[in-house]
């Protein structure tokens, strides 16, 4: 960690480039994060009707004119900002961090290295189903029929205890059988792999289709969708890193000298896998700031209240030479991305350097 | 010595495939509403009745039993909750299952599958194969096409970028690129549609459809491609600065590496080291993120096809999801599903022949 | 590498020499924003299928669009409607010059197995079966194989429009071997379950439901003048004029087929749409959003080749607010509510003024039922804090407040309106900001279809907004507006009414002389403006584009807006 600081540092003083990204990233995160602070004339979905459709430098009121009800394009600019942010930072980082683990152990241990006993997996196989029924099939059963919170409460208790009881009580019990000791060797790879392919199998499109019929457009769901499938890019190109990594020789030198699985992962591979994964990062941030207002396009966006780029650009469908709705918006968020675009090949070039 | 790999892995993927197909067809049966439901039980009522609501009621519940949709959904179902269960009695912690035999939805699809049928169409009984088959020529030929186009142009770029003589090409490039990727698809779609197939602007493209020209005979490859320009365009444009990044990055990568400057310091010239060494290594992200790209590409072509009017798998997915008929929308994603899962084996053999250190390892 | 720039430009010109399709002039071209899910007659279900059906199959009756009336097209006249007690019989003439594609009459008996198609069980047929559920019998005459009789349950007035609007079909093409002609049709009224066994049926069924019933064109062959030439999936359907129609031997109006060719192309997206118009691909668009509409107005080089139209269409927008929640069951909350929607902008932003604000349900544009004496609500939160006040709320600096049953509840209000529609989100985003000035909490909601209709079904929502589309020639606002409709599932969503109102709507029904009914529909819309449950805030203007190469449009308010089959190449 105190290397990567050094290196910004250094960066910093040698790369003009890189020293401007910095400066636009931070301007931009202060502003956003001290948005409602700030004295701006009109919130982003205040309406004024009667001045539709501004054009943008002509009325010093609204600087950068209007959508087609009359809402300030600056404000709703800033807010878009703010709202696309708050979720494409946290969505990615988490399907990175995400990411990054399933995809760093599956390469790692491959389909050999990970072994268990039978009596482990054995539970594990008995607890999946206790926890589905407990933990997640009875808590929605009360929540879609409106019972008595105590109900769930109740079956979430019983699943923590049933679960409690297998592994604490019955797994020593299982270990004194001899045949339950001898160890199996879990595909950790296999089962990562077709995790990806299961979800990424499945069109985006549907998953958004069909929460939005469950519950409408909503912020929570929309992100949890998003990390669900956004994580299995950054997987597939750690663990294809991994691979890699694994085969170099001070790795393997490593592991042969006794050194712990968990040690070798997070001091030798994973400083490794730093460049791939901020590649991944800063491209999904940039996506996903994309996706927000494709969603918008197709009408399965966020809610129609949330100031946002895609709402923004989306209304140049209803008239198709307000430009301004496009360019501002489009602008914003290219520059945005090129900053972002900046940092991370600054980083890039500067971990190959070494 | 590379197909034993592939077979193996051919042979792991069937029951993963099948475990994947049973889990979308039971998950999507859990969209609510079923094909007809709106239509039927609720139709936007005018200044008449055109008909009862038990009538309706009568003639949804005949749909339900036509198609098939009136049966239980799987082998085993668990009762829902109810007040009565919980009012009282702990009774509720203790699943309530009950056993429908074989007379059930999953059944049925599950035994027509492996007859080779993917059922028919709620909507027009027509054979779902029909119906995809039918639109799947459209999209594949411009998946593929534009799939084949972005990567030739990714590589040219990439090697053309880090090559000494294109060095001063490589900031501005990146940053075109930067900014074409931050263009969202569908406003890039609508930018090329209104410059150059408006008669305001320039009209060199037509505007929608395959041009399968009806009335005129004479439609021959040079007007089908002229339809194609403009879709393949923005997909091409859409996924080009993606690819042409990992394949620079991955090349300015091993360009580092100690082989290669031993290559150079032998005085190889600059390019050659990059075409003949530099590339095979840089490979390797690069196949991930070609098979990786297809759901991307799947997406994009949602939105292409519906701007351009091309009757493709994507606007059939989104008008099946939209009217909720379901034996064509698992029969779609069982088609994409299959798609990736030998894409992926065919990345991972691709892999292997790229990287010789992996090949000891998955054979 | 210059090579390959020449080759390609050279490519690129060639593609653009090549790419221009040319219309032809006998063709007409028209946009599909959806394609039909099916083409069959006894199981369609949207506007798309019922346009092209149209051209291929006739009905009894229908209405021309030219004037709006209701006019036989396959009968010989309207029919006779006879009441005896709790049955109504409906006689209808079939012309005698009316032909089937083969040159064989069109008769009684194919009406008859018509109905036993519509009424049967196991068949493809749920969406139109409800609609004939009301028809029990069928008796033919003796002396003339093209006269018969429905014998109808009850009676409503609409059983004369109802009785005429299905399609019929031949029985010599869809059941060659004679398989239904067994079963009676007063067999399909009651229980069905006994005719599931029934062999014809099931063999009839296993014929019917294939695909060949819903997109072959060689058996979708029916009386009128087109022929289903050709359907390319997502893309087009192609209709061809019949040699020597027996419909161009009438003197009826509203019986044309005048254009050789009618191509309908599949485009959903609208700027798309636009386009092509632009680029004279097509001959016919309508729905054009108002903007655009507005900036076509001025496009001299396209108002060269294009008329443009906007009549007055019956689609109209509505407030609906659910009157039994507790908050809403006063009527002054309503009409201050009612108070906060501001029409005449929500008019102005949302169809640019192509719309007519209403006092009620029935459309301005029938003059002689429209009540002109009425004021509809004015924006006015000056009025609507008052009506708040006199309704028990009390205002406080951060909302309204009033205590029912020992609890103090706050006036808040959740729109909801159907995702995906952003003329409704915009009225809801306008509705939203003006009850915000008199700091009524307005949360805006866009529910997905299904889930909307499931919601309304239910009547779990507070205030909607919605779409309706009536027609002018039937005013029964029973399904909608009677109390016998409100209960849980019913089609009464608001759930307007009382004994008073209900009886209103029924006189409407049984009225016969025009003057009584003016004056009822009147009282009517008197009560549902002081009501202000169900709030109508406009009817829609269509807005469409048709080229000027063609005369005798029949451009008219009702769908699809025009007539293809009428128009004319001017000379």
């Amino acid at each position: 960690m105190r290397a990567f600081i050094s290196d910004i540092a250094y960066l910093l003083r040698t790369k003009w480039s890189f020293r401007l990204a910095i400066v636009y990233l931070a301007l931009l995160t202060g502003l956003v994060l001290l948005l409602p602070l700030l004295p701006l004339p009109f919130s982003p979905n205040e309406l004024n009707l009667q001045h539709a459709f501004q054009k943008p430098f002509t009325n010093p009121t609204y600087i950068l004119g209007t959508d087609q009800l009359g809402r300030d394009v600056l404000s709703n600019l800033l807010w878009g900002a703010r709202n696309g942010l708050f979720i494409a930072v946290p969505v990615m980082l988490l399907s990175a961090v995400l990411g990054t683990a399933v995809g760093a152990v599956a390469g790692y241990f491959g389909n050999s290295k990970w072994k268990l006993t039978y009596a482990q997996v054995l539970l594990i196989l008995v607890t999946i189903p206790i926890v589905c029924y407990y933990l997640i099939h009875l808590p929605m059963q009360v929540v879609l029929y409106s019972l008595p919170g105590k109900v769930a409460g109740m079956a979430i208790v019983a699943g923590l205890a049933l679960s409690a009881i297998l592994w604490l009580i019955i797994k020593p019990l299982l270990n004194n059988l001899m045949r339950l000791r001898q160890t199996i060797a879990i595909p950790v790879d296999g089962i990562a792999l077709r995790l990806i392919e299961l979800l990424t199998s499945i069109p985006r499109l549907i998953l958004l289709i069909s929460v939005a019929a469950f519950a409408g457009p909503s912020l929570w769901l929309l992100s949890v969708i998003l990390i669900c499938t956004f994580w299995t890019g950054t997987a597939r190109l750690a663990r294809a890193e991994m691979l890699r990594i694994v085969q170099l020789p001070y790795i393997e030198a490593a592991i042969s000298t006794g050194m712990k699985h968990r040690r070798v992962i997070l001091k030798e591979a994973l400083p490794n896998l730093l460049t791939p994964v901020i590649v991944a990062f800063v491209f999904g941030v940039a996506s996903l700031l994309a996706v927000e207002s494709t969603l918008s396009f197709l009408g399965i966006g966020l809610p129609a209240t949330h100031a946002s780029w895609g709402r923004t650009i989306s209304s140049i469908r209803l008239n198709l030479s307000a430009w301004w709705l496009v360019a501002l918006p489009g602008g914003f968020l290219a520059l945005t991305v090129l900053a972002l675009q900046t940092c991370s090949y600054h980083l890039i070039r500067l971990s190959q350097q070494k | 010595m590379l197909q034993q790999p592939a077979i193996k892995r051919l042979l792991v993927a069937i029951p993963v495939i099948w475990f994947m197909v049973s889990a979308i067809f039971l998950l999507s049966r859990l969209l609510p509403g079923t094909y007809g439901e709106t239509q039927l039980l609720s139709p936007e009522a005018g200044f008449y009745g055109k008909s009862l609501q038990t009538d309706r009621t009568a003639a949804y519940q005949q749909l339900l039993q036509r198609t098939g949709q009136d049966l239980p959904l799987f082998y085993i179902s668990i009762a829902p909750l109810s007040e009565v269960h919980t009012a009282t009695t702990f009774s509720y912690l203790v699943p309530d299952l009950e056993w429908h035999g074989t007379r059930n939805q999953y059944h049925h699809w599950a035994a027509a599958l492996l007859t080779g049928h993917l059922g028919v169409s709620f909507t027009n009984s027509q054979p779902v194969s029909a119906l995809i088959a039918d639109a799947a020529g459209n999209t594949f030929l411009i998946l593929l096409v534009s799939m084949v186009l972005t990567s030739v142009l990714a590589f040219y770029a990439g090697i053309a970028m880090v090559q000494d003589t294109g060095k001063k090409w490589r900031k501005p490039m990146l940053a075109l690129l930067v900014l074409l990727d931050s263009i969202p698809l569908f406003v890039l779609c609508l930018l090329l549609l209104l410059l150059l197939a408006n008669p305001d602007a320039w009209q060199l493209f037509p505007v929608f459809g395959l041009g399968l020209n009806l009335h005129d005979t004479q439609s021959n490859w040079v007007t089908q491609a002229s339809y194609m320009v403009l879709p393949v365009a923005c997909l091409v444009l859409a996924n080009l600065p993606y690819l042409t990044n990992q394949v620079y990055t991955s090349l300015t990568g091993t360009l580092q590496a100690g082989y290669i400057k031993t290559a150079r310091a032998k005085g190889l010239p600059h390019a050659k080291v990059v075409t003949r060494h530099a590339l095979r290594n840089a490979l390797l992200p690069v196949i991930t993120t070609l098979s990786d790209m297809l759901p991307a590409l799947f997406a994009g072509s949602v939105v292409i096809e519906t701007i351009f009017a091309i009757p493709g798998v994507g606007r059939l997915l989104v008008s099946s999801v939209l009217s909720r008929d379901f034996p064509v929308i698992i029969g779609i994603v069982i088609v994409v599903a299959l798609i990736k899962m030998v894409s992926h084996i065919v990345a991972d053999v691709a892999y292997s022949a790229a990287d010789p250190r992996i090949r000891a390892r998955t054979a | 590498m210059r090579k390959l720039y020449a080759i390609f430009l050279s490519l690129l010109l060639l593609l653009t020499y090549c790419s221009q399709p040319k219309q032809q002039p006998g063709q007409v071209s028209v946009r599909l924003a959806s394609e039909p899910h099916t083409l069959n007659p006894a199981n369609y279900n949207d506007m798309a299928a019922m346009q092209i059906l149209n051209l291929v199959f006739q009905s009894l009756l229908g209405p021309d669009l030219e004037d709006a009336q209701l006019k036989p097209i396959l009968a010989k006249s309207l029919p006779l409607i006879e009441q005896k007690d709790s049955v109504t019989y409906i006689t209808y003439e079939i012309r005698e010059e009316a032909r089937w594609t083969d040159g064989s009459p069109v008769t009684s008996d194919d009406v008859a197995f018509t109905l036993k198609v519509l009424k049967a069980p196991l068949l493809q047929n749920e969406q139109i079966k409800p609609q004939v559920a009301f028809i029990q019998d069928l008796v033919i005459d003796k002396d003339n194989n093209r006269k018969f009789t429905f014998v109808c349950n009850r009676f409503t007035p609409e059983m004369e429009l109802l009785s005429g609007d299905f399609f019929i079909l031949p029985a010599y093409l869809f059941d060659p071997e004679d398989l239904l002609a067994s079963i009676p049709v007063a067999a399909l009224t009651d229980s069905l379950s006994k005719l599931e066994n029934n062999e014809n049926l099931k063999a009839f069924a296993a014929r019917f439901n294939t695909p060949d019933y819903n997109n072959n064109g060689k058996i979708l062959q029916g009386s009128a003048g087109y022929l289903l030439q050709e359907w390319v999936p997502g893309q087009s359907i192609v209709l061809t004029r019949k040699e020597n129609w027996w419909g161009n031997n009438t003197s009826a109006s509203n019986l044309t087929a005048n254009p050789s060719r009618i191509v309908l192309h599949v485009i959903p997206e609208n700027t798309t749409a636009l386009l092509a118009l632009k680029a004279r691909q097509l001959d016919v668009l309508s729905d054009i959003p108002a903007l655009e509409f507005d900036e076509l107005k001025t496009n001299k080089d396209f108002l060269e080749d294009f008329n443009l139209h906007t009549p007055d269409s019956y689609a109209l927008v509505y407030a609906g607010i659910n009157s039994r929640l507790a908050k809403f069951a006063d009527k002054k909350t309503r009409q201050a509510i009612a108070h906060l929607i501001d029409v005449p902008n929500i008019i102005k932003v949302t169809q640019q003024s192509y719309a007519v604000p209403s006092v009620g349900i029935v459309p301005p544009s029938v003059k002689e039922y429209y009540n002109t004496g009425l004021k509809p609500y004015t924006y006015n939160t000056g009025a609507a804090a008052q009506l708040l006040q006199q309704a028990g709320w009390q205002q406080r600096t951060n909302g309204w407040f009033r205590t029912a049953n020992g609890k103090e509840e706050q006036l808040t209000i959740t729109v909801t309106y159907k995702a995906g529609s952003t003329m409704l989100e915009t009225t809801a985003l306008i509705f939203q900001a003006s009850a915000a000035k008199i700091n009524i909490p307005v949360q805006v909601e866009a529910q997905e279809s299904s889930l909307f209709s499931k919601n309304s079904r239910n009547h779990s929502f507070e205030i909607f907004f919605r779409t309706l589309t009536g027609n002018p020639f039937n005013f029964n606002f029973e399904p909608i507006l009677h109390t016998s409709f409100a209960e849980t599932g019913g089609t009464n969503y608001t759930g307007f009414g009382n004994a008073k109102t209900d009886a209103l709507i029924e006189a409407i029904n049984h009225a016969t002389d025009k003057g009584q009914k003016a004056k009822l529909l009147k009282d009517f819309q008197k009560v549902m403006l002081e009501e202000a449950t169900f709030l109508t805030l406009y009817y829609q203007k269509e807005r469409l584009a048709i080229n000027k190469r063609f005369s005798n449009t029949k451009v008219s308010g009702l769908k699809p807006n025009y007539d293809i089959s009428a128009f004319l190449l001017q000379k």
